[in-house]
């Protein structure tokens, strides 16, 4: 018998549905960026003998003026790309999160919708001003 | 052995809130928390009001809270639960009286998931039966010995922020059908699920599988169906 697997227009893929999705992929990523961090942090701790403090400052405070592998301007611009990265599915992560506990305690159509305006134009004006920041670092 | 057992009461034509009472009596180990109340309600106090029908776990009435968790009166023996046992409503529905709590706003979430067969297609050629393979109907045979007790519902941290959240019994019924290889409702199941109050709010807390007196993996069922909605996939 044939496989039922329905159009993407009959699967109810609402917005609600896209930012539940969206929130499970952004923890994932969240993962595999900090993993790749603390690997990162590990080879140039390596590379330049440091001790375990500064593995924990490079792996959550990586100050990229100052690469401990010199004035390397590809790493720099992907250590860049990699922090916003994680800036953007943060702020993605903590948007629905901030969401879900809103819609717990209000239960009105319009109170939710308006909680979505102003949440997701927050996030998105936090996440714009994060990579500008993060990018002229 | 001698148990006490603090109950519920609440009477909307005479208290303004509800209280505690605790009535002691005589009990076998082996007796069930439904025969605790029915010899209270007999010999003690006339005035108590629970809901019970079938008395074996079939019909689903007597759910309650036992010690702080959803159970069936009449599946939980006096030995698993000691000598002091409080018992009380449902949580996240009105209480109408007692233990008896308005169970309209669940079933009005039961009725939105559209629970009976949607299949518009000609009958086969022999006019009778829509066949299904058992691989098929094994698909969703978990999500039919849902007895609707509620137990799921009224025990999800959603569910109790607003009743308007479909809970978990309302989503296993969906599940029931949209799984079904005979239903061609699946769309627009999908399509109610979708929405704010579907699943959505289900925060994976795992309290209705925990809740369940049948056994239903409730938390999966919930899972299968935001799958399905990503994925489309109904196998």
């Amino acid at each position: 018998m044939a496989a039922r697997t329905l159009p993407i227009k009959k699967r109810g893929f609402s917005f609600e549905v896209f930012m539940w999705a969206f929130t499970r992929f952004t923890v994932i990523a969240m993962y595999g960026l900090i993993l790749a961090g603390i690997i990162g942090a590990l080879i140039a701790s390596a590379r330049t003998g440091a001790n375990f403090a500064d593995i924990l400052y490079w792996s959550f405070f990586p100050n990229l003026a100052e690469s401990p592998l010199g004035k390397n301007f590809g790493m720099i611009i992907l250590a860049k790309l990699m922090v916003i990265a994680f800036v953007l599915v943060v702020c993605g992560h903590g948007v629905h999160g901030v969401l879900e506990i809103w819609d717990d305690y209000v239960t009105s159509e319009s109170g939710r919708r308006w909680a979505r305006y102003i949440v997701i134009s927050y996030a998105v004006a936090a996440s714009l001003a994060a990579m500008y920041i993060i990018w002229i670092a | 052995m001698e148990i006490t057992v603090k109950i519920f009461r609440y009477n909307p034509e005479k208290d303004q809130r509800g209280h505690y009472v605790s009535y002691t009596v005589e009990a076998d180990p082996n007796d069930r928390v439904l025969d605790v109340l029915e010899l209270i309600k007999g010999h003690k106090d006339g005035s108590l009001s629970f809901r019970r029908s079938c008395a074996h776990g079939v019909c689903g009435s007597d759910a309650m809270r036992i010690n702080g968790r959803n159970m069936l009166a009449c599946k939980t023996l006096i030995r698993d639960v000691g000598a002091n046992i409080t018992v009380e409503p449902l949580m996240g529905l009105k209480v109408a009286k007692d233990l008896i709590v308005d169970m309209d706003p669940f079933f009005d979430n039961y009725k939105k998931m559209l629970p009976y067969m949607i299949n518009e297609s000609p009958l086969p050629a022999d006019g009778r039966e829509r066949l299904q393979s058992p691989e098929q109907r094994a698909r969703f045979d978990e999500s039919t010995k849902c007895i609707m007790c509620a137990a799921c519902t009224t025990s999800c941290p959603s569910f109790w922020a607003s009743d308007e959240y479909y809970g978990p019994a309302a989503l296993v019924a969906a599940h029931r059908f949209v799984f079904d290889s005979r239903d061609e409702g699946a769309s627009q199941r999908l399509e109610i699920l979708s929405e704010t109050n579907g699943t959505v709010r289900c925060h994976t807390a795992y309290n209705c599988t925990n809740a369940c007196p049948r056994d239903i993996q409730v938390t999966k069922a919930i899972g299968e169906l935001k799958m399905a909605m990503v994925t489309g996939k109904l196998e």
